[in-house]
């Protein structure tokens, strides 16, 4: 056995041109997550009645079930209930739902504890000179809350990143699905799955340079010094 | 004029404040002095609709409001007429000095960017804090943090300023830059409303000084008759123990 480096050279080009369903899933994935998690933290943090309750169910659900499961169980399950739905929706729309929906649940709760950490005193101060409570939310305690978030939000992007490995199951092509193919049409499925690996390692990479980048950005906006 | 009728506050079983009433005049510097736990922060923060009061009535030059009918409106109100300085300062960690100050003009007053900044430059030279317009909360000094919170305060022209132990939290060096700030103020005649331990200090910078006890005031009067010639037994005692410690 040994290793065919010409064999996964040549995959590399293919892998990076289905690497871009895996970019644009991620990134829509986390695009629409960050801004459910969002609402989701204000909500939960405020107390909202209901829907604090509400919320507090579906973050339980999401992150308490297997994600493969919540992916089979809508694609194949709860789309179908309706014909309409399951010819309109498509794969990656479905993948990117759950993915969606699932990560909110995640970065909710990392929001939701960082907006908790920030001092009470910050939010009084804010209201004494006047400032409405929501006022005081995006002015002052939010962005404070961020940067608390930071890290844990970017464990939640880079799993997202991940997690669309398994979208495959459900039909989508990206490059899992690419590599059973091309490595078993040499059985080189080493090399194939050896390329996948590094270009996950690449992208999650990317993401850990720009967490950096931020952190020391944010940083800066409470007078740290580097 | 400022005038507070039978404030009654309550956490749970605990009564905090017992019935206070309060009148201040315009111009006026009044101390509130005495033990801990006895809800003189916690007038304040009535006031300020921090806490909201269970019985009683806030009058505020024409505007009155009784709080068991308070409105978000008169909340909004009694906030952006009232300015609070806090024990722990509170500026805004996200923001500079200079930001800190203009946040309220801008967001509150909708003053423009320039009109804002050009107030708060103002008000960090009263401060003699010019040089510090550009640092954040995590670079500066407690005093200075202090002095920049009470600017904070001051810049939206609160009709009366409520200081809740100003110099509590700071290092003893520190105490005085803040201490000759408000003494400035109270010069330049700003009403204002002080929780302070600091007793000598309460005696010379303010006209009024009312002792304050397991939720009631138990006795005010002018401020140095207070503190060199107390009526009420409780007051003598608790002056006693400030004395003899030193």
């Amino acid at each position: 056995m040994n290793f065919d480096f010409g064999f996964m050279i040549r995959v590399i080009p293919i892998m990076l041109k289905y690497s871009t369903i895996t970019l644009r899933l991620s990134f829509f994935a986390i695009l629409i997550g960050v801004m459910i998690a969002f609402f989701i933290a204000m909500i939960v943090h405020a107390k909202v009645p209901v829907l604090n309750k509400f919320f507090k169910l579906y973050i339980s659900f999401f992150r308490g079930t297997p994600l493969m499961a919540q992916l089979f169980c809508f694609y194949f399950g709860v789309l179908p209930l309706s014909n309409r739905l399951a010819l309109r929706v498509s794969s990656f729309e479905a993948a990117l739902i759950i993915l969606s929906l699932c990560s909110a649940a995640y970065m909710a709760e990392s929001l939701r504890a960082a907006i908790s950490s920030i001092h009470i005193g910050q939010m009084e101060a804010a209201q004494s000179i006047g400032m409405t409570y929501m006022q005081a939310m995006f002015r002052i305690i939010i962005p404070q809350a961020i940067r608390v978030a930071i890290p844990t939000l970017f464990g939640t992007f880079i799993n997202i990143v991940k997690d669309t490995s398994l979208v495959f199951a459900i039909g989508v092509k990206e490059m899992m699905a690419v590599a059973q193919l091309e490595g078993a049409s040499g059985y080189r499925y080493l090399e194939a799955y050896v390329c996948v690996l590094l270009v996950y390692w690449a992208l999650t990479s990317v993401l850990g340079f720009i967490q950096k980048k931020i952190e020391i950005k944010l940083g800066k906006s409470v007078g740290e010094t580097v | 004029m400022i005038r507070l009728q039978n404030i009654c506050k309550s956490f749970g079983d605990l009564q905090v404040l017992k019935g206070i009433n309060l009148d201040i005049e315009e111009g006026e510097v009044v101390s509130i002095i005495g033990p801990s736990g006895t809800g003189k922060s916690t007038l304040l923060r009535c006031i300020n609709c921090l806490e909201i009061a269970d019985e009683g009535k806030i009058q505020i030059g024409d505007y009155s409001v009784d709080v068991t009918k308070i409105t978000k409106q008169d909340e909004l109100w009694l906030r952006r007429n009232t300015g609070m300085v806090f024990q722990k300062f509170y500026l805004f960690n996200n923001k500079t000095a200079l930001q800190n100050i203009t946040e309220g003009l801008r967001v509150v007053k909708k003053m423009n960017k320039i009109e804002a900044e050009n107030k708060a430059l103002e008000i960090l030279e009263q401060m003699d804090l010019l040089d510090k317009k550009d640092s954040y909360p995590s670079n500066l000094s407690g005093g200075q943090q202090q002095r920049i919170a009470i600017g904070r305060a001051l810049a939206l022209e609160p009709k009366i300023l409520l200081l809740d132990e100003p110099t509590s939290a700071l290092d003893p060096e520190l105490v005085n830059e803040v201490l000759s700030i408000i003494k400035k103020l109270a010069k330049q005649n700003k009403t204002m409303l002080i929780v302070t331990h600091e007793i000598n200090f309460a005696r010379n910078v303010s006209d009024r000084i009312c002792f304050m006890d397991n939720g009631m005031i138990l006795e005010q009067g002018p401020a140095k008759e207070v503190v060199d010639n107390p009526k009420n037994e409780r007051t003598k005692q608790f002056l006693n123990v400030i004395k003899t410690r030193g």
